[in-house]
């Protein structure tokens, strides 16, 4: 088992390769901006220079090695790729939706590159997003970190190579609601909600247990056992219990966040990030004792019964308790302007410039467990750059240029009608939608609701 | 918008009903042998002025200096055109598929039972075949005499059988059965697996699952003693040629997507692929190259109808719509633009025809080659191509002396604009096919059937009503129906009558899918008779005139 | 299942009643000191005091001294701006998103003009408080659902009764039939949108002229001049207004092709109409112009509605319109985060339109568009004193809002979010108890 195990992951590595080797690098100088760097200060009249997608210096008066372009900011303003930890854009399918658990599927299996959405993150500075399985089961599918390397119509070339695994959760009304009201299986309580994670890791425990002795023994003299049936949902969750996925739980009332820490406690499972979390603020010390994340919304509330005792302040008071916060989208509205949800922190809490920075650049990247790779403007990391008219926190904030791996994917003096990739040579009525659909958390999911 | 209608109905009931009728003739003598004819024997071959000689469903001989013994049919084909048979690689040719209950019952919907929820990859296709299926009259007047067909249904849907188009039973038809397993991508309805996420972790599962199964049930053949007995799992053996690579998956993947996913499985689990009625491909070249799948293109691609100026709406004409259909059209040219390019990269390919209508396949092939495809490379596309990728080279594919007698005859070179197809020989059993001429109904004719008909159709789960109103213009007849099971009203298209018979299609939608209906009716004085299918359900359909509904 | 609903009920009467123990508004005289006052309408003016009485701005003045009973409020640094006005909400109609039993939006039937969205207004919805300590103190709650929805309301968000709230302007909406599909989801054919779409005008076109013989009946009836009895018909009762001019018709409509055909409508018709969503407006900015209807545009913060648009049209749209000549007020169609109309206007700002017509378009604009400018809309001697103060222009989320007064009335400056955050940033106990 291990060893097929083995060559799976060898196959992907190799898979992963050849990916790498295939997206474009770019290489770039872009000079005399304010230089905000997230980990090091805010630099005046700064320049950044990318080398074959990297960020290869950061400092005043660089100059431009033959052949690479070089790109005036002055008057501008210079700062990493936002990342959103939340999002369900470039997702053919969002939600399994037909049992309260589904660790098996995994988002990279239904990730759509033609998605304008990608070019409409793009224009709001956003360079990583988290494509998240919905919100409908207990244990959700695994979730795929992608990159917005618009323009290319090929799955592999917006996943973020080597980002580590994630896996979505959820808690309270979705899961209770698409199963038990909706199925009237188990779970209909957030009691029953507890059983399933509890259920699940035992289960995955037994499963690993079973498959470790027959690779102990299978080759014995003499044996004659039969492999442990293979179960692709145990596979996954015994991943999560030798902590190689990050976990990312929907969820939103203190309680049940309270649950969950316990249950991981329980099972030794420590990698974990609180979604949404509405009510995080609530039991903020706890949270921070455990060492888990929280990626909430700037301001939204009162769209659900479980939403309903919530405050603008979360973040801020996340912050101030010291748990490491980043602002999400889940939308692909709110996703074109991260910048300015981040900006409201200023408003509910007054959070700092940097601090209100941290919550969509780095915060998230430690969130999915690539700040080693980006977040901040440092020499070494991955050339994700914006480049923005006004400061990014003000409401005249516009994004002017964005960089990924050093290729500029968004130009605002570039920027023209129809930038689809592909067109339906038939259509003839035209999509007109009625309102911008939010909370795609619960794609999917509307035959399994009563309402 | 209005306009655009009457303008693409127009075009369908001028060109559309010049149908050609399958004459089948009874043969005195197995000898058959086609004179003067020009033929190609195979792609980039031309022999001039020839003959071929067949004999009991083989060909004997094939060249300029064939010596036709007495007593053979002959079949003068003077200044024709010949062709090896082509070679369908994939289709629901003679399929009926049993309905379908519409919400089966799941108490568990996380996990339904495989055979509910679209798994079932042990199927085959003997129970479904029928030779009188109107499928396989309608591709062997397209010229084609072999096709792939499999059931149709879910993720797994079974396995497919090589087939002759041609038969007595259903039985008969099949050449090679179980050739390949049929995939698609097709969730289960409210239950697992319902979309793409489960559906690509269900396969994983699967296969992973069928490699120990059977890894197992090999060592316990080879040594049984003290071993538990492996349970026999249907779904699981099913796997087991594939994971031996006796057999490939030919896996539906239309558009670039889809595809993209299949090829990801492929490298991951490691089967042989065809990827099947692919549409999108003109971007993954070099994808499929690398990954060593085959590819079978569908038939039915978007329909490039030609732009007549009057059909643009004035106030539509703005610079944003002339944008939008300039790129409309670059698409179009891609999607028949990408045979040439998989042919100029050495991607071995053929033809499917999922959802295509075999009567228009001729005018997609020629855009094909309008589009740079070679007439060469399309000919091998369907025949030498697909022989190979299933491994029946030394049958068929080619018109040699010693092959299956498959033949195509037409009147001018098939890729030319007005070639049609006179005969097709289907292991030595000719065909004939003979114009129609595009009748023109005369007006008392005409008269008799427009006007308002109300109709009552008995379907298994009750009667279906609405009203017909057929109206004309000109000679041409036009008309729409409307009907009680969805509420929609329909228009009629290729409206075709000839004295007392009507017969026409309309699509409708039905939980979001385009279905197609066919009528045939035959007229009396106020009232009439017929049949409505769709599917392969047919129903029996009355109708009477309504006397106030003439205007 | 009922019996969570019931529970889900409970607990939001319960939070109602809590939220009645906060601390009062105050009423009296206050002058408002040293600000930076943003008239709207008179420009900009340093240093000057704003002296509010009996609900109303008394004078405006540089004065620093008063009689006993003013209470001074120095603004020093400080910047006095109307009251924001949203022109389209679903504030005090709805509670929690997801509670069906706590919407009162969308009533039973396609055609019910008579239905008064302001009877159904909730003055203690917690959400009114969140929303006008933001600067936002005047809303129109409209209806949704059918062609004829209901009727909208202006209230100002401070009140104990609707009729407190209520602040004079009420008046039908037209859900104008749509040509477009609904969304991606939306699989109907081409044709049978255009069924729809027509059989609906049909329909519209019946009411019309239905209403018109209404009009004639009744105008009879007021002179005299005829026996024909008007039997109870409050559809077209609730019309009559429209059909008569004395009330705009507000008239959501969205699609550029639809717009088109609203235009030939209200034209046609002789209809006083106010566009309002108008997402695709920028496609007909000259034609709106030329036909001189005013537009309730927004969501600002929204996607562009179709795949081939460019990124920015939402928030450009008002900008576009605004430079063919029409008029533009700004809408977020919100009911929780109505508080982000600001930053809907800052984003038209952002993109396009100038600031100040962003500041107009949710202030005297909308005033203007429902009659109601002699009361709101600006920082005027007469005005009713609805406006805030902060420390600096509300665009901008680093902005502070410190007061709110509502026709004269000081607002706590408290709500749900603020009371949470005071409790929460540092919890008593904390990790250990």
């Amino acid at each position: 088992m291990k060893k097929q195990f083995s060559l799976i992951i060898m196959i992907s590595l190799f898979l992963v390769d050849s990916f790498s080797a295939q997206t474009k690098k770019g290489d770039v100088l872009i000079k005399n901006g304010t230089v905000i760097t997230v980990t090091n200060g805010t630099r005046e009249n700064a320049d950044v220079l990318i080398r074959n997608g990297k960020i290869s210096g950061i400092g005043q008066n660089l100059s431009a090695p033959s052949g690479v372009q070089v790109i005036d900011a002055t008057g501008k303003y210079i700062m990493p790729g936002i990342i959103d930890a939340h999002s369900h854009i470039a997702l053919d399918a969002v939600n399994e939706a037909t049992q309260p658990v589904t660790a098996q599927v995994w988002t990279g299996d239904a990730l759509n590159p033609l998605d304008v959405g990608i070019y409409r993150a793009l224009a709001g500075g956003v360079t990583i997003s988290h494509a998240m399985h919905g919100s409908a089961n207990a244990i959700g599918g695994q979730n795929e970190t992608i990159k917005h390397r618009w323009g290319t119509v090929k799955m592999d070339d917006i996943r973020m190579e080597g980002a580590p695994r994630t896996i979505k959760f959820a808690l309270g009304e979705n899961p209770t609601r698409v199963h038990g009201e909706g199925s009237g299986l188990l779970p209909r309580t957030r009691m029953g909600v507890e059983q399933v994670f509890r259920r699940s890791f035992s289960e995955a425990k037994e499963y690993m247990e079973a498959w470790d002795e027959y690779n102990n023994n299978k080759n014995k003299r003499g044996f004659k056992g039969m492999p442990p049936i293979y179960d692709l949902q145990k596979e996954v969750i015994a991943d999560i219990l030798r902590g190689e996925i990050i976990v990312h739980c929907h969820s939103y009332r203190a309680d049940e966040i309270l649950m969950l820490m316990e249950v991981f406690k329980d099972y030794g499972i420590e990698k974990l990030v609180f979604q949404h979390a509405n009510e995080a603020f609530k039991v903020a010390p706890e949270i921070a004792e455990f060492g888990a994340m929280a990626s909430v919304f700037a301001d939204w509330w009162a769209y659900k019964f479980e939403v309903y005792y919530s405050t603008a302040y979360n973040a801020a008071i996340l912050t101030q308790n010291g748990v490491n916060t980043s602002i999400n989208s889940d939308s692909g509205e709110l996703i074109r302007h991260l910048y300015h949800e981040a900006a409201k922190t200023q408003k509910y809490g007054n959070l700092t410039d940097h601090q209100a920075l941290e919550l969509i650049t780095l915060n998230p990247a430690k969130q999915l467990g690539i700040d080693n790779r980006v977040g901040s403007l440092e020499v070494g990391k991955d050339g994700d750059v914006v480049i923005f008219e006004n400061h990014p926190l003000s409401i005249y904030a516009i994004p002017q240029m964005t960089f990924v791996d050093g290729v500029k994917y968004f130009d605002i003096k570039e920027d023209r009608d129809d930038i689809r990739i592909y067109v339906d040579p038939l259509e003839e009525v035209d999509v007109m939608r009625e309102m911008t659909e939010h909370e795609k958390c619960m794609s999917n999911t509307w035959e399994f609701l009563n309402e | 918008m209005k306009k655009i209608i009457w303008v693409f109905l127009f075009i369908f009931t001028v060109l559309g009903p010049i149908q050609a009728q399958d004459i089948n003739l009874k043969p005195v003598t197995g000898t058959v042998a086609v004179t003067n004819v020009n033929i190609i024997p195979s792609p980039g071959k031309y022999i001039e002025n020839a003959t071929v000689l067949v004999r009991d469903g083989l060909i004997t001989a094939v060249g300029t200096n064939v010596s036709v013994p007495p007593g053979a049919r002959i079949i003068k084909s003077d200044s024709m055109y010949l062709y090896p048979g082509f070679i369908l690689g994939m289709s629901h040719a003679g399929i009926t598929m049993p309905k379908q209950e519409e919400r089966p019952e799941v108490k568990d919907p996380g996990n339904p039972p495989n055979d509910i929820a679209g798994i079932t990859p042990g199927r085959l296709v003997n129970p479904y075949l029928e030779v009188s299926h109107k499928s396989i009259e309608d591709w062997r007047a397209s010229g084609f005499t072999m096709a792939q067909t499999a059931p149709s249904g879910g993720m797994l849907p079974g396995k497919g059988a090589m087939v002759l188009l041609k038969g007595k039973s259903g039985g008969d038809l099949i050449l090679k059965n179980e050739s390949f397993l049929y995939a698609t991508f097709d969730g289960a309805r409210r239950m697992y697996p319902s979309n793409i996420l489960g559906v690509m972790a269900k396969y994983r599962e699967l296969y992973r699952q069928a490699e120990y199964a059977q890894m197992f049930r090999d060592s316990y053949l080879s040594n049984p003693t003290g071993k538990e007995r492996p349970m026999y799992n249907e779904t699981l053996e099913a796997f087991y040629p594939v994971i031996q690579k006796q057999i490939p998956i030919l896996f539906k993947a239309q558009e670039i997507l889809p595809a993209q996913r299949a090829i990801l499985l492929k490298e991951e689990l490691d089967f042989n692929l065809v990827l099947t009625d692919l549409k999108q491909g003109w971007d993954l070249t070099q994808e499929i190259k690398n990954s060593n799948s085959r590819v079978l293109f569908s038939l039915e691609l978007p329909e490039w109808k030609e732009k007549k100026k009057d059909t643009v709406k004035e106030e539509e004409s703005s610079v944003e719509k002339l944008q939008l259909d300039e790129r409309k059209e670059e698409f179009l040219k891609k999607y028949y633009g990408q045979m040439g390019e998989f042919a100029a990269a050495g991607i071995l390919f053929g033809f499917s025809g999922l959802d295509a209508k075999p009567g228009e396949v001729q005018k997609a092939l020629q855009k094909m080659v309008e589009n740079g495809l070679s007439e060469d490379a399309a000919l091998a596309a369907l025949t030498t191509n697909p022989a190979s990728m299933f491994g029946i080279n030394r049958l068929v594919g080619t018109v040699e002396n010693g092959k299956m007698a498959n033949l195509v005859i037409s009147s001018k070179p098939y890729f030319e604009k007005d070639a049609k197809i006179k005969y097709v020989m289907v292991e030595g059993e000719l065909f004939k096919y003979e114009e129609k001429e595009a009748s023109k109904a005369d007006p008392e004719t005409i008269a008799k059937a427009t006007g308002t008909w109300d109709y009552k159709a008995d379907t298994p789960d009750g009667p279906i009503t609405g009203t017909l109103i057929l109206q004309e213009t000109d000679g041409v007849l036009s008309g729409t129906i409307s009907n009680s099971l969805t509420g929609q009203e329909s228009v009629l298209q290729d409206i075709l009558l000839t004295e007392d018979r009507l017969s026409f299609n309309f699509d409708v939608v039905i939980t979001g899918e385009r279905m197609e209906v066919i009528a045939v009716l035959t007229l009396s004085e106020d009232t009439f008779e017929g049949s409505l299918s769709s599917s392969g359900q047919q129903y029996t359909m009355k109708g009477t005139k309504s006397p106030n509904g003439q205007d | 299942m009922k019996h969570i609903i019931f529970t889900v009920l409970l607990a939001v009467l319960a939070i109602a009643s809590v939220q009645a123990q906060n601390p009062k508004a105050e009423y009296g005289a206050f002058a408002l000191t040293n600000a930076t006052l943003h008239t709207v309408t008179n420009g900009i003016i340093k240093n000057a005091t704003v002296l509010i009485r009996d609900g109303k701005i008394e004078e405006i003045s540089k004065q620093t001294s008063f009689q006993e009973d003013v209470k001074v409020i120095d603004c020093s640094g400080k910047h006095i701006f109307p009251g924001m006005i949203d022109g389209g909400t679903r504030l005090g109609l709805s509670e929690v998103g997801s509670v069906s039993l706590t919407q009162d939006y969308s009533e039973i039937g396609d055609v019910i003009p008579h239905m008064e969205a302001l009877s159904a207004v909730n003055p203690n919805s917690a959400l009114i408080p969140v929303t006008r300590v933001s600067g936002v103190t005047t809303v129109l709650a409209a209806p949704s659902g059918g062609l004829f929805p209901g009727k909208a309301s202006l209230i100002n968000l401070h009140g104990y009764t609707p009729k407190q709230m209520f602040a004079g302007f009420s008046t039908p909406v037209l859900n104008f039939p749509q040509s477009g599909k609904r969304g991606w989801w939306d699989e109907r054919t081409e044709e049978e949108i255009n069924k729809a779409n027509k059989k609906t005008m049909e329909e519209l076109d019946d009411i019309w002229q239905k209403v018109a013989q209404y009009h004639t009946i009744d105008s009879a009836n007021a002179a005299g001049s005829t026996s024909v009895k008007l039997d109870y018909y409050p559809e077209m009762k609730a019309l009559l207004p429209v059909y008569r001019q004395e009330v705009p018709l507000l008239v959501e409509v969205n699609k550029a092709k639809d717009i088109k055909k609203a235009l030939e409508w209200v034209k046609e018709k002789n209809v006083r109409a106010i566009f309002t969503g108008v997402s695709e407006g920028f496609r007909v900015a000259e034609e709106l112009a030329q036909a001189g209807i005013p537009v309730i545009v927004g969501p600002v913060l929204s996607t562009p509605s179709r795949d081939y648009d460019r990124f920015d049209r939402p928030y450009a749209n008002p900008g576009l319109m605004k430079e063919a000549g029409v008029k533009v007020a700004i809408r977020t169609m919100e009911t929780e985060n109505v508080r982000n109309l600001p930053y809907n206007a800052g984003f038209a700002a952002a993109y396009g339109m100038s600031k100040e017509d962003a500041l107009k378009a949710i202030t005297i604009v909308p005033a203007e568009l429902f009659d109601v400018a002699d009361k709101l809309g600006s920082i005027e001697e007469g005005k009713q004193a609805t406006l805030f103060v902060s420390t600096g222009h509300p665009f901008e989320t680093a902005t502070d809002v410190e007061h709110v007064f509502i026709d004269g009335w000081k607002i706590p400056m408290q709500s749900r979010h603020t009371e949470l955050y005071e409790e929460f940033l540092q919890r008593s106990p904390g990790l250990k108890k």
